[in-house]
């Protein structure tokens, strides 16, 4: 199966809306650890996880997470 | 999401896979253990009874509920199933008859349980497993329950 390596910006969205890592993970129901991991790249959400730090940090699915080769 | 254990998906991945490592170490471990008991330490069957049947509803329930729910091995043909069926017959056949001998009088009753029914039962079991997941993957999946 093809490598696929996928950049985020959720720091950035996380602190353009005010939250904290702790408020952001309580808001879509995980641990703060979680969220430090997506932010350092660390581990892959899955979909429903991605759409729910969206919706949080009031951004669209395509601005938070892109594939990191293909982003302009 | 409870304020002591903190579960969320990626701890339920961590904890799966490592569930899979340790249940994996268990199942090659319990038999190693009941072979030592039964070869080198001669013990009858009473002192790894137990351990057996430990094992076999922990490694039939594991595989039989994972190729259910996971739908990830591929359900045999009838030619693969009678194939693999006296693959695993000579398997058990051989080294059994090498180490006991062949039987005489009654116990080739047990020795028939034994060396046909046991691989039936592998073989039925897994068929069954892998089938009826495959067909419920494919009714959940399937166009029709499309909205």
């Amino acid at each position: 199966m093809e490598e696929i390596k996928i950049a985020n910006k959720l720091k950035l969205a996380r602190t353009a809306v005010d939250l904290t890592q702790e408020e952001l993970a309580a808001q879509v129901g995980v641990t703060r650890q979680t969220i430090g991991l997506i932010e350092a790249g660390k581990y892959n959400p899955s979909l429903k996880l991605c759409l729910l730090l969206a919706k949080a940090t009031k951004t669209s699915l395509n601005e938070l997470f892109w594939e990191e080769d293909a982003h302009v | 999401m409870s304020k002591w254990i903190q579960f969320d998906e990626r701890t339920s991945n961590v904890t799966g896979t490592v569930a899979s490592i340790f249940l994996f170490l268990v199942q090659l471990l319990l038999p190693m253990m009941i072979l030592y008991q039964r070869y080198i330490q001669d013990r009858p069957a009473a002192y790894y009874n137990d351990l057996a049947i430990l094992l076999g509803i922990s490694t039939a329930g594991f595989w039989l509920v994972n190729l259910y729910l996971g739908g990830m091995l591929p359900v045999l043909s009838l030619r693969n199933s009678v194939l693999f069926y006296l693959v695993l017959v000579a398997a058990i056949a051989i080294p059994y008859t090498l180490i006991r001998g062949l039987p005489n009088g009654s116990s080739w009753i047990t020795w028939i349980l034994i060396i046909l029914g046991g691989p039936g039962v592998l073989v039925g079991g897994y068929s069954l497993a892998a089938c009826l997941g495959k067909r419920r993957l494919d009714r959940i999946s399937s166009p029709e329950n499309e909205m």
